[in-house]
């Protein structure tokens, strides 16, 4: 872990990060706690919520050791490397793969997957756009076949 | 004691044209099956139950087993590959086996991983076979008194998971704690925990959770790097030849048998697991990764070892032979493989249960027959493919990313064909990119998960039929106060551990300061 | 001439317009029945979707392959099995109603949709609110216990639970699975001299009783019929027999019927979308039935461990009625 730079933002260290996991474990509990079912008695005299509400517990107290043990200016290369607009990409990534999925499974796989193996890798920087369309096309066919080696249909009317 | 009649039938059932063939395929297709994301043994045995409707009794074992086995091991090459464990078991083994693929050691990792797997299965199967009786007896001392400490030692053990920053690590692990507590309550099956969406009734399944965590989030890590370093154009004609050559580092007899202390203790821990219904491999690997961890603390396991790798596949992979003790020796089905070990083995004719060794003495012989041929054939099926995946880890990123994500929705996916398993994998990517950036090790996490719920299941189940009274579910028998007793001393023992720990760190520190300060003052 | 030329026409006319209305009726009546004819005859005129709310592998699953192995022969058209898993078989069972009520769509179902339904607050579907064009079996709960307890009979067992001086008996077993002797004993009055214990699986269940954890165990027809030789079979809590393959192991169980109890029968039945017309219920139920009957279906069911108990069209909504009324009866048991 790189401790030694004075220049970290602060919301980068250790401490920072535990600051607003804190905060969300905090907002968290209070939802919990405004849930009927938490408080809901079983047979066993055990309430429904008891667990749930122990591990938000612990997931708070961990969060505010953080922010005073040992490790509290750390940080980690990896967040220091990272932007909001990393994170924006990651959600673009997350609903593209659903859309993938949604279209896949309701148009055709052998139509989608190939789109959307060439869109990502000529996102991702794969050149010339002639490599990513064959690429796409010949992953997403080998993928289809061996699924169906396997026994796993998926949805195309082609086969 | 041997039937030598049986055994000389079931040698020619199984020494078959067509059982070698059907074995030869399951194996292939296990592999093939465990290594690709989110599938799992259990989905490619239940795909292939009804081929055997029509095949012979050796055949169909065969193929089921040797599907089985392949898969328990296919796992692992993608683990190791792409960081994207093929199975939830494979996950203890993304930690040094991936560290070692990115050092270029990627074969040398397959490789430990194919023989643990093979050595560990095949000693597994033999103390099955020469003891499995005497095992499902053990098993059955395990009640809920019994089980609920169990699963206790099993987390205090892990404390050797949580990594160097103990908060971390501890978080890491209520965060399990809270995905399990997710779906019905053990006791009167009430949903909880979940936050008014009723597709989520029923809990969070291992699979999108490890697909989510570990190959999701890996990815989403992957495409964070390559949009923040400006990349060069990728050409992929010259990096896809480079596929084709063959080469890299192998594992050599002496680095093999250098890991005979985690293969051991893979062995030891996955027999004892597998034996035991409901806990499963990928039980069986964590805690065999994280015992091997904290008996020899300077190999350094978790930075890229050999010996990390062994572990776990050992772990995992002997699980596979004594899963079928319960079956066979009481026919209660241990796990939902051997469910459908069973099921075959019905329609084989034979009803699995205590009075099969009486009433089918040869199909027993050809069942354990498979069982150790399997191994053989594991071990050179798994050759081919590992080699072949070793190079398909050195795909380029911006190809391999795309690829592994596509698997992993259609692996979420066709676990149980449940679309919103496919919305809990992509919200676990998300987690598993946070967990990855701000360093919070993934396996606290996981062994939680799969053991919080058992442990609360175990312990409230005890208070239902003690009629809430503590004392008499917590200290039910002899072995339950023993099994309390390790759990103190483990605590005890691994305090103390990390104490000395902190204190050879914090004095390396010391003198690594003192030397800076001397080399300070003799250059001024 | 032209007159009657025209009359002749005209009657020409007259008997071409008679004939052309009578063709005309004719063709409409036909068109009005021959449909229906031909429907019953051709159906399932396509592909029965067949929507398995498990995963690959489980009771359900198996059922549904076995099953679709004889579609042919008797739909004249492939049953088309689609696993839809997850959230106990809620899943599978939302996508039906999520669905068309073409006819053509059924549910293998079993109760464990039914009762994590009933067991939520806000349930994605009302249980009740489906048409059920068949059953195609019935689970029979057996109760299981060491034979050399006092209540190693269903005699037995009730005095020993009316003695207030005895300690609560456990039991294990899977909810569905418990609700069987749940609602024997509730009829005597007797609920709550027993601690009912859900396990997952009879598997586990069985495991803590052959280890002393719990004192009872309720299993299915198989399973019991693996331990008939070591242990006592106490009760069958619903009013069937047995199937041939088990009545020897399994001879001289009582069952609710022969006990003067009302029984408790868990069924794995067909589901269709509520707003599927009534006739293409009775045909499927009908339909289904056949295909029960079918040689090599039913010798891979009987290969599985599995019975058949067929209840048709005209009965098994009824039933289904009544379980569900049961089920909501005794769930609070376990809350």
């Amino acid at each position: 872990m790189a401790s030694d730079n004075t220049k970290t933002p602060w919301v980068k260290t250790n401490r920072g990060v535990a600051t607003c996991m804190t905060i969300f474990f905090l907002v968290l509990l209070g939802y919990l706690f405004s849930q009927d079912w938490v408080y809901q008695t079983q047979r066993d005299g055990f309430r429904l919520g008891f667990f749930t509400v122990v591990a938000a517990l612990a997931m708070l107290i961990c969060s505010v050791v953080m922010i005073f043990d040992r490790f509290k200016d750390d940080t980690t290369p990896e967040i220091l490397g990272l932007r909001a607009k990393h994170w924006l990409r990651a959600l673009l990534v997350l609903v593209i793969c659903y859309a993938y999925f949604y279209l896949a499974w309701n148009i055709d796989f052998l139509i989608i997957s190939p789109i959307f193996l060439a869109f990502s890798t000529y996102m991702l920087g794969v050149r010339p756009v002639s490599s990513a369309i064959v690429s796409g096309v010949i992953v997403g066919c080998v993928i289809f076949f061996l699924f169906k080696l396997i026994g796993i249909e998926l949805p195309s009317m082609f086969f | 004691m041997i039937d030598f009649d049986a055994l000389q039938q079931a040698i020619s059932m199984v020494f078959t044209f067509n059982t070698m063939l059907w074995l030869a395929i399951g194996v292939t297709i296990g592999v093939g099956v465990g290594a690709m994301p989110g599938l799992t043994a259990t989905t490619g045995v239940a795909l292939m139950l009804p081929l055997t409707f029509t095949m012979d009794q050796a055949a169909a074992l065969g193929l089921l087993i040797g599907l089985y086995k392949g898969a328990i091991y296919g796992g692992s090459i993608s683990a190791i590959s792409f960081a994207t464990p093929g199975t939830s078991e494979a996950a203890a083994t993304v930690f040094d086996g991936h560290k070692l693929m990115r050092r270029g050691k990627g074969k040398k990792a397959l490789l430990t991983a194919l023989y643990a797997s093979v050595t560990a299965d095949f000693l597994s199967d033999v103390i099955t076979i020469l003891i499995a009786p005497m095992l499902a007896l053990v098993a059955l001392q395990f009640g809920p008194s019994e089980r609920f400490w169990l699963m206790v030692l099993a987390v205090c053990l892990l404390g050797a998971l949580s990594g160097a920053h103990f908060a971390k690590g501890m978080l890491s692990a209520a965060l399990g704690l809270f995905i399990g507590t997710v779906g019905a309550d053990p006791v009167s099956s009430i949903p909880r925990n979940t936050f008014d969406l009723w597709w989520l009734a029923d809990g969070v399944h291992l699979i999108p959770l490890v697909v989510g965590i570990f190959a999701m989030g890996a990815m989403l890590e992957k495409i964070v790097e390559l949009s923040s370093v400006k990349q060069k154009a990728q050409r992929l004609g010259g990096t896809l030849k480079g596929l084709f050559s063959m080469g890299g580092e192998g594992l050599s007899f002496r680095e093999y048998l250098s890991c005979w202390k985690e293969m051991s203790i893979g062995l030891g821990v996955g027999t004892f697991v597998g034996m035991l219904p409901g806990l499963g491999s990928t039980v069986g690997a964590f805690l065999s990764y994280g015992i091997a961890k904290q008996v020899s603390p300077h190999k350094k396991i978790g930075t890229g070892k050999i010996e990390g790798v062994a572990a776990a596949e050992a772990g995992n992979n002997a699980t596979v032979g004594p899963t079928l003790v319960p079956l066979l020796a009481f026919g209660i089905p241990g796990s939902a493989v051997a469910a459908l070990l069973g099921a075959a083995l019905m329609l084989q004719g034979a009803t699995p249960g205590p009075r099969m060794f009486e009433l089918y003495p040869a199909l027993i012989y050809s069942l354990f027959l498979v069982l150790l041929l399997g191994n053989i054939f594991n071990l050179g099926i798994g050759r081919i493919f590992a080699f072949v995946y070793a190079k398909l880890g050195e795909l380029p990123a911006p190809l391999l990313v795309p690829i592994v994500m596509l698997m992993a929705v259609i692996g979420a996916y066709s676990y149980e064909n449940n679309p919103y398993d496919v919305l809990i994998m992509l919200f676990f990517g998300v987690v598993g990119l946070f967990m990855r950036t701000f360093r919070i090790p993934e396996a606290p996490l996981i062994i939680t998960f799969l053991l919080a719920p058992q442990a609360e299941e175990n312990l409230r189940r005890g208070l239902l039929i003690n009629e809430g009274d503590w004392f008499a579910t917590l200290m039910n028998s002899p072995l339950a106060i023993g099994l309390a007793i390790g759990v103190v001393l483990l605590t005890y023992i691994s305090s103390r551990l990390r104490i000395s720990e902190r204190m050879i760190e914090m004095s390396e520190e010391q003198m690594a300061e003192d030397e800076k300060d001397s080399a300070n003052r003799s250059n001024g | 001439m032209s007159r009657p030329s025209l009359e002749h026409g005209g009657k020409k006319f007259m008997k071409f317009l008679t004939r052309s209305a009578l063709a005309l009726a004719g063709a409409t009546t036909l068109a009005m029945t021959a449909p229906s004819l031909s429907f019953a005859d051709s159906y399932p005129s396509t592909t029965v979707k067949t929507i398995v709310p498990f995963g690959a592998g489980g009771g359900t699953d198996r059922w549904a392959r076995v099953m679709s192995s004889g579609a042919f022969d008797v739909f004249g058209h492939g049953m088309h099995v689609q696993n839809r898993g997850g959230a106990s078989g809620t899943i599978g069972w939302k996508y039906m109603m999520d669905g068309k009520a073409d006819g053509h769509s059924i549910l293998l179902a079993s109760p464990t949709p039914v009762m994590a339904a009933l067991m939520e607050k806000k349930p994605p579907y009302d249980p009740a609110n489906i048409k059920v064009p068949a059953y195609y079996s019935i689970m029979k709960p057996t109760l299981v216990g060491p034979k050399d307890k006092p209540y190693s009979t269903w005699e037995g067992l009730v005095a020993y639970l009316k003695d207030k001086n005895n300690k609560k008996l456990s039991i294990g077993g899977t909810m569905t699975q418990l609700l069987g002797p749940a609602s024997l004993l509730a009829q005597l009055g007797l609920e709550n001299r027993v601690i009912l214990v859900p396990y997952s699986g009879t598997g586990k269940a069985v495991n803590d009783y052959l280890g002393g954890h719990i004192a009872l165990v309720n299993v299915t027809t198989s399973t019991a019929t693996g331990l008939a030789k070591d242990h006592a079979i106490i009760v069958n809590s619903t009013d069937l027999d047995y199937p041939k393959s088990a009545q020897k192991a399994l001879a001289g169980v009582p069952n609710a019927k022969s006990l003067g109890l009302k029984p408790f029968n868990p069924p794995r039945f067909v589901a269709m979308h509520p707003d599927t017309p009534d006739d293409q219920v009775k045909m499927m139920g009908e339909k289904i039935g056949e295909l029960l009957k079918n040689k090599a279906v039913s010798k891979l069911i009987g290969k599985i461990g599995e019975d058949v108990v067929y209840v048709g069209p005209d009965k098994a909504q009824a039933q289904y009625q009544e379980v569900l009324d049961e089920a909501k009866k005794y769930l609070p048991l376990f809350q």
